[in-house]
């Protein structure tokens, strides 16, 4: 049985943060890394690339570990 | 602004997005000399611009039609996959690699980077700075010409490498040299071209490296800002119309420059821009 590479769990994990970032901005009012406090759909479709672009990367390491 | 202001803009825009002489510098610094009734650090002018680019990104989508299309569907194979497999799946990763230096950074200071716009003189100190890169990536590439003899242009060309020959880490160079447009005043599609040829493309191949790049950059910060302008009572049927009108020029000058590279070089546009960096920072106050 081979074990999932720590990179892609890492990953992952990351994919996983920015979808709750997504979430987060898309659904509260914050001033979280953001100049004022309002909703900020920006930020939640940035995290929501970025957690796309995590999902992606931790397939490529955990097929290259195979 | 006025109709004709914002058509003025829009031609602007559309003719000097892929022209390796700033856009962005030159709707701030072309205005401030003209005396022109522009107000850059107002809160709608840059969510104008962005609307301007998504003009100028569709453009580019449909120039590079058929690419696309094979881009789009390597990237999702290769992403299911976890692995790549053919020459579509490899340029669409490319193009991810090289896409992340500039889109995270734009985003993290994306404050900063929108005060800079108020300030014309920075711009037209960007444009002397982005006409530089395009100098040395040329002395550069010169240099490299060098060391393999004189030959005609075509023959020249041939020397270089190809997008399919393009390494991750030369993509990841190009990315950062991406990096340098989002100052107003460096353009993106010069920097990235440099990039390319620091990297080892052939002029026509950086050219084709530097649109595909700008593609999903553009489009990107087009939908991300332009959401902003409904609020801000600008008039979006004149703005849609400049997008019009800048994607139809833009597109005009992509088939010109594609042309252009095929033996020509950037000396021209480092020139251009030098010069108008200069006549900025002495005209503008």
């Amino acid at each position: 049985m081979s074990r999932t590479p720590p990179l892609a769990i890492l990953l992952g994990l990351l994919g996983v943060l920015f979808v709750a970032f997504a979430v987060f901005y898309a659904t509260t009012d914050t001033s979280l890394l953001a100049s004022a406090v309002a909703r900020h759909y920006k930020h939640a479709v940035v995290a929501l690339v970025l957690a796309v672009l995590c999902f992606v990367g931790a397939n490529f390491a955990r097929r290259r570990a195979i | 602004m006025s109709t004709a202001l914002v058509l003025f803009l829009a031609v602007l825009q559309g003719a000097t997005e892929l022209f390796p002489v700033s856009s962005l510098g030159h709707s701030v610094v072309v205005p401030a000399l003209l005396r022109l009734d522009v107000n850059p650090a107002a809160p709608s002018f840059v969510p104008f611009l962005a609307f301007l680019h998504i003009g100028t990104g569709l453009a580019l989508v449909v120039l590079y039609r058929d690419q696309w299309w094979r881009i789009s569907r390597g990237f999702v194979t290769a992403s299911l996959r976890g692995r790549i497999d053919s020459g579509d799946e490899r340029l669409a990763m490319l193009l991810v690699v090289a896409t992340i230096p500039a889109g995270v950074v734009g985003f993290l200071l994306e404050t900063p980077l929108k005060s800079l716009f108020a300030h014309p003189r920075v711009a037209a100190g960007f444009l002397i700075l982005n006409g530089a890169v395009l100098a040395s990536a040329e002395l550069l590439r010169r240099r490299a010409e060098r060391a393999g003899g004189v030959e005609r242009p075509s023959a020249r060309e041939a020397r270089f490498g190809t997008l399919e020959q393009l390494s991750f880490v030369r993509a990841g160079l190009v990315g950062f040299f991406q990096v340098l447009a989002l100052l107003p005043g460096v353009s993106r599609s010069g920097v990235t071209m440099a990039g390319g040829l620091v990297g080892g493309l052939r002029h026509g191949e950086a050219v084709r490296f530097s649109f595909l790049l700008a593609t999903p950059i553009i489009l990107a910060a087009g939908i991300l800002e332009v959401p902003q302008l409904p609020g801000s009572g600008a008039p979006f049927g004149l703005y849609a119309v400049g997008a019009v009108v800048a994607g139809l020029i833009a597109y005009a000058s992509a088939r010109l420059l594609v042309k252009y590279f095929e033996i020509g070089r950037l000396d021209p546009f480092a020139a251009y821009c030098a010069i108008l960096g200069v006549t900025g920072l002495i005209l503008l106050h």
